[in-house]
């Protein structure tokens, strides 16, 4: 019978946990959807590959230096 | 007459000697030099650091110097035959019915290979499961370094021992593990990935990085339902395995977590409740989720009338909400922290399923394609390896496996039923539009059960897509399994209330 009541208590701890979870993604997917978060990429400086990639020994770096200068300014406007 | 000047076959030259009898002599002379050079260069690999001996030592001593005459020498070539070719020499040499049962697991790692190859079971488990288990079961030679094998007559393999160091004193048990850490070859892979369950949790890792939550996201109460369903199986074999074969609560939770069909959450257990099992079990549950593949189809057909078997889904009535990758990643981040808080026991095995989530919807490609490509095929394959190699005559022939075998394949025949009944409950539910067959996906296994149910349903209506909900429903399974899992080591672990209330059953 201890058995049994074992079992049965820990099918009865996965429902409530499974089913709080369920509960759980739905009250957050609703919430996230409220909050409106936007897929944003970041973006690459011209002239360079995106990411922590180094850039190629022959890139053009007056490029990019004139390139972040000017988001600088676009960002304090 | 023949009769050679000086250099090294003077001694061999006697008053009326032939010219073949010199040849023979020096034939003699040149093949006791070698063997002389080899033994003693064999010696000092093999007898000093691994304790090796075999009858080559033994005939050594008294042979050596002598003259003898042609049939001699190949009564000497056919007396190291059997120690050179130790793998057949062993076969003869212990019992009958572990030379019958290498032979047995040979065959049936060229079965599993081939099986593997043609699709029938999961390739990628079982073809390096199979050579594994078709090459330990013949590379078997008189091998004890650490005296763990006396009681198979000496003999073990250069590959790995998985009950190194257990049930001896701390200070042996890690003088023994150095010792074969520097003796067989996947013993270090063994010990640093398997005891700590970091090869649970890389494979994890990997799967997290396949799963889109987005599937679960779509329908979760109905996902959700039909994983529960699923784990019919664990709920079953957990008290069939104390009652019926008087194992331990702590053994049968192991057994039981098979029904599960959560590799990494089977090692996770057995490692954290019965470690003394673990080889078994893991073995057991690789070998039956291989079978899934092949035995789910056929049940399905079995217990599905093909009229609701070819039931097209009609698209939802509200178009169901569709998340971006940042909201997926913030979801999943939530989730892991929220169950981390439930279960800290299993939180290991959570964290890496979560962490190949987040990286999936992070956007980094390099991590991205290093844990979906290296990382879980190179810990796959290892698995699937280790695994083979751990399928050795004598894990099969302990009296404790063939329960096993038993219960690990009532798990998974139960839980398939159960997920059948779940969905075929969620088809009654839903007023007939969802295709029953989806049930067999909250088995987990992911991804191979939604890829039954697909496989199954495309067979009787190609038009029926059931692959996004079968999905959902995998992942919830990983999701359930891993409640489960974390609520039987959290409920079984010494010294806790419940155990003290299954005590009766502890002694057995």
């Amino acid at each position: 019978m201890a058995l049994i009541k074992v079992t049965l208590m820990v099918f009865v701890l996965a429902i409530g946990c499974a089913y709080f979870i369920a509960l759980l993604l739905t009250i957050l997917g609703r919430m996230i959807k409220f909050l409106g978060l936007k897929e944003d990429k970041p973006a690459a400086i011209p002239g360079t590959p995106a990411g922590q990639i180094m850039p190629k020994a022959g890139t053009e770096y007056t490029a990019i230096a004139v390139a972040i200068a000017a988001a600088k300014r676009e960002s304090k406007k | 007459m023949f009769s050679p000047r000086g250099g090294a076959g003077k001694e061999c030259l006697r008053d009326g000697d032939s010219g073949f009898a010199w040849l023979n002599c020096m034939a003699r002379k040149r093949f006791r030099i070698r063997r002389q050079i080899s033994l003693s260069i064999f010696r000092n690999l093999c007898l000093d650091k691994c304790g090796y001996y075999s009858t080559v030592t033994k005939l050594s001593g008294s042979n050596v110097g002598s003259r003898k005459s042609n049939p001699d020498i190949f009564m000497d070539l056919l007396s190291v035959i059997p120690d050179v070719f130790q793998g057949i020499t062993t076969l003869f040499h212990g019992e009958p019915k572990v030379a019958i049962a290498r032979l047995f697991l040979i065959f049936l790692g060229f079965v599993m290979m081939y099986l593997g190859r043609k699709g029938v079971l999961e390739g990628l488990i079982m073809i390096p499961m199979g050579l594994g288990m078709a090459t330990i079961n013949a590379a078997v030679m008189f091998f004890d370094p650490i005296g763990l094998h006396a009681a198979q007559g000496g003999m073990s393999t250069l590959f790995l021992e998985a009950q190194v160091g257990a049930g001896v004193e701390p200070v042996q048990a890690a003088a023994d593990t150095i010792q074969i850490l520097g003796i067989d070859w996947l013993q270090p892979l063994y010990s640093l990935s398997f005891g700590n369950n970091l090869i649970a949790c890389i494979v994890f890792l990997g799967v997290g990085s396949l799963l889109d939550i987005g599937f679960v996201l779509a329908r979760p109460f109905v996902c959700m339902t039909i994983a529960l369903f699923a784990e019919l199986g664990t709920m079953v074999v957990f008290p069939l395995a104390v009652y019926c074969f008087n194992f331990t609560p702590q053994e049968a939770a192991a057994i039981s977590v098979v029904g599960g069909a959560d590799g990494p959450m089977v090692l996770f257990t057995s490692l954290m409740l019965a470690k003394h099992l673990f080889v078994p079990i893991a073995v057991v549950a690789y070998l039956y989720l291989g079978f899934c593949y092949g035995g789910y189809p056929y049940l399905i057909k079995l217990l599905i009338p093909k009229k609701l078997r070819a039931l097209k889904m009609p698209p939802p009535a509200k178009k169901p909400v569709e998340y971006n990758s940042m909201e997926k990643m913030l979801i999943a981040a939530v989730l892991c922290v929220v169950l981390s808080f439930l279960l800290p026991i299993a939180s290991p095995l959570i964290f890496s399923l979560f962490l190949g989530v987040v990286i999936r919807e992070s956007g980094i490609k390099p991590f991205q394609d290093l844990v979906s490509g290296p990382i879980l095929y190179t810990a796959t394959l290892f698995l699937g390896l280790i695994l083979g190699i751990l399928c050795d005559a004598n894990t099969i022939l302990d009296p404790k496996v063939l329960p096993l075998l038993l219960l690990g394949m009532l798990a998974l025949l139960i839980s398939g039923i159960g997920g059948i009944i779940g969905g075929l409950f969620m088809y009654w539910v839903s007023g007939g539009k969802i295709n029953p067959v989806v049930g067999i996906a909250g088995v987990s296994c992911v991804p191979t059960t939604a890829k039954v149910a697909q496989k199954v349903v495309s067979h009787d209506n190609p038009s029926s897509i059931v692959l996004p909900l079968a999905l959902g429903c995998c992942v919830s399974g990983v999701i359930t399994s891993a409640i489960i899992s974390g609520i039987f080591c959290s409920l079984l672990k010494p010294g806790s209330p419940i155990l003290e209330m299954l005590k009766p059953f502890m002694g057995q």
